[in-house]
């Protein structure tokens, strides 16, 4: 209605502004001049009506303009927010190498919300520092079934200290140990008859042992440098323990060195030097590697 | 390095021993620098006998032995010079072995760890 009222408003000017003109430039002559002019001037004066009514016709197409198309996507977004179903794909910004691909070519537009620009104020866009891994469902094995993750890459080494071992397994481990350690510790040992008899007889018949080393100043010096040795002092102990409950052959074997002077050799570099005088046993030196050459030289001199 | 003397506790020790393919003997080696290193010589029938004398299936921690084959004054000799090469490398390491602090040890192996660092962070580099 409010169309027709304006259309006709403006035929009227029209034709008023036409006879006005008309009868002014009656006797000038210029009649085409006029009419060019009078629709010059209508042409301007129907134009902003033309523009109205144009909009007015494409009420049902607003996207259309850039004004409702901004305004479109924006309820999009937001639509797309508090929709659980929908995907939210997080954008890392402030990277020189974008970890998602913003522009999807040349020419085309840009699917993802970008940050408010030429002074227009905008929504502000979630932008988190990382990306978030996707969450791997445990499929029931426990947290402690795979601690490096699918494929490797953790950080605990991928063997398990915590899954059992076979029964079978620890049966042969136990008896590994056993075989080895066991079968020598004297409190578990088995004895057989005649074992038995020979180890009583050594402890019974403990030979007498007499030191003598203090006699010569030269050998105890030695005797307390090898001691510096705490390895060797307890191959040393042990030897002298071995040879006094009757065993002369301890360690990894005993030499003449002359005479009657023996030296014991144990495997921790400890050198023991003893003889035998009158059923008793006499330790004249002890040493190491390092001073057995030393004081096989004092023992020959003193003893020889 | 020069081997210059090779001696044993006694003099004639090689001629009596029992069994040349089982035994062990203490070596004095004196080189051309006038420093005698003591090394023990074993055959490999001999580390066999020592563990079944100990009643353990290993030979036990202790001072390293040069194995041969048989104790003849040939091979020991062709031994000792083969350890007395390289400045005698391996003959001080037999001599001296024991006798080494742990701190050393764990001096080496710090030094290592720190190089392999280095190199780990050469490769992320």
């Amino acid at each position: 209605m409010t169309k027709k009222v304006n259309i006709v408003i403006v035929s009227l000017f029209l034709v008023i502004f036409l006879i006005g003109f008309r009868l002014s430039y009656k006797n000038s002559g210029k009649f085409r001049e006029s009419i060019r002019i009078a629709l010059i001037w209508a042409t301007v004066t129907l134009s902003p009506l033309s523009v109205e009514t144009k909009s007015s016709w494409f009420s049902d197409a607003e996207g259309f303009t850039p004004l409702a198309h901004e305004r479109v996507i924006s309820n999009q977004e937001l639509d797309s927010l508090n929709d659980p179903n929908s995907r939210v794909i997080l954008v890392k910004i402030g990277d020189s190498a974008p970890s998602v691909p913003i522009s999807p070519g040349r020419g085309q537009p840009s699917q993802f919300p970008t940050p408010p620009s030429g002074g227009r104020l905008g929504r502000p866009v979630f932008v988190p520092k990382y990306r978030i891994a996707p969450k791997i469902v445990d499929p029931g094995l426990g947290a402690a079934a795979n601690r490096a993750g699918a494929g490797g890459g953790g950080e605990n080494p991928e063997f398990d200290d915590n899954s059992p071992v076979p029964n079978k397994e620890q049966s042969q481990e136990s008896k590994t140990f056993d075989y080895d350690y066991r079968s020598n510790d004297p409190k578990n040992k088995k004895k057989s008859k005649d074992q038995c008899e020979l180890d009583e007889n050594v402890k019974a018949e403990k030979i007498e042992i007499v030191y003598r080393i203090k006699e010569s100043p030269a050998l105890v010096r030695e005797a307390e440098r090898a001691g510096r040795d705490q390895d060797a002092q307890r191959s040393l102990n042990n030897l002298i323990e071995q040879l006094s409950l009757g065993n002369q052959n301890p360690g990894i074997g005993t030499e003449n060195v002359f005479k009657d002077v023996f030296e014991l050799r144990g495997k921790n570099r400890a050198r023991v030097y003893y003889r035998k005088v009158d059923g008793k046993i006499e330790i004249l030196a002890k040493s190491v590697k390092s001073n057995q050459q030393k004081v096989i030289n004092i023992l020959k001199k003193l003893y020889d | 390095m020069l081997v210059k003397k090779i001696s044993f506790v006694r003099p004639n020790l090689l001629e009596e021993i029992p069994d040349i393919e089982d035994y062990n003997v203490d070596v004095f080696v004196e080189l051309e620098s006038g420093y005698t290193y003591t090394v023990v010589i074993a055959t490999a029938k001999n580390i066999v006998a020592l563990m079944d004398k100990e009643k353990i299936n290993f030979s036990e921690p202790g001072d390293p032995f040069i194995i041969v084959r048989k104790l003849t004054k040939e091979i020991i000799e062709e031994a000792v010079k083969a350890y007395a090469e390289n400045d005698a490398y391996w003959l001080k390491f037999y001599h001296f072995a024991g006798e080494v602090d742990t701190a050393v040890f764990n001096r080496l192996q710090a030094e290592h760890t720190e190089y392999l660092k280095e190199l780990d962070e050469l490769d992320n580099s």
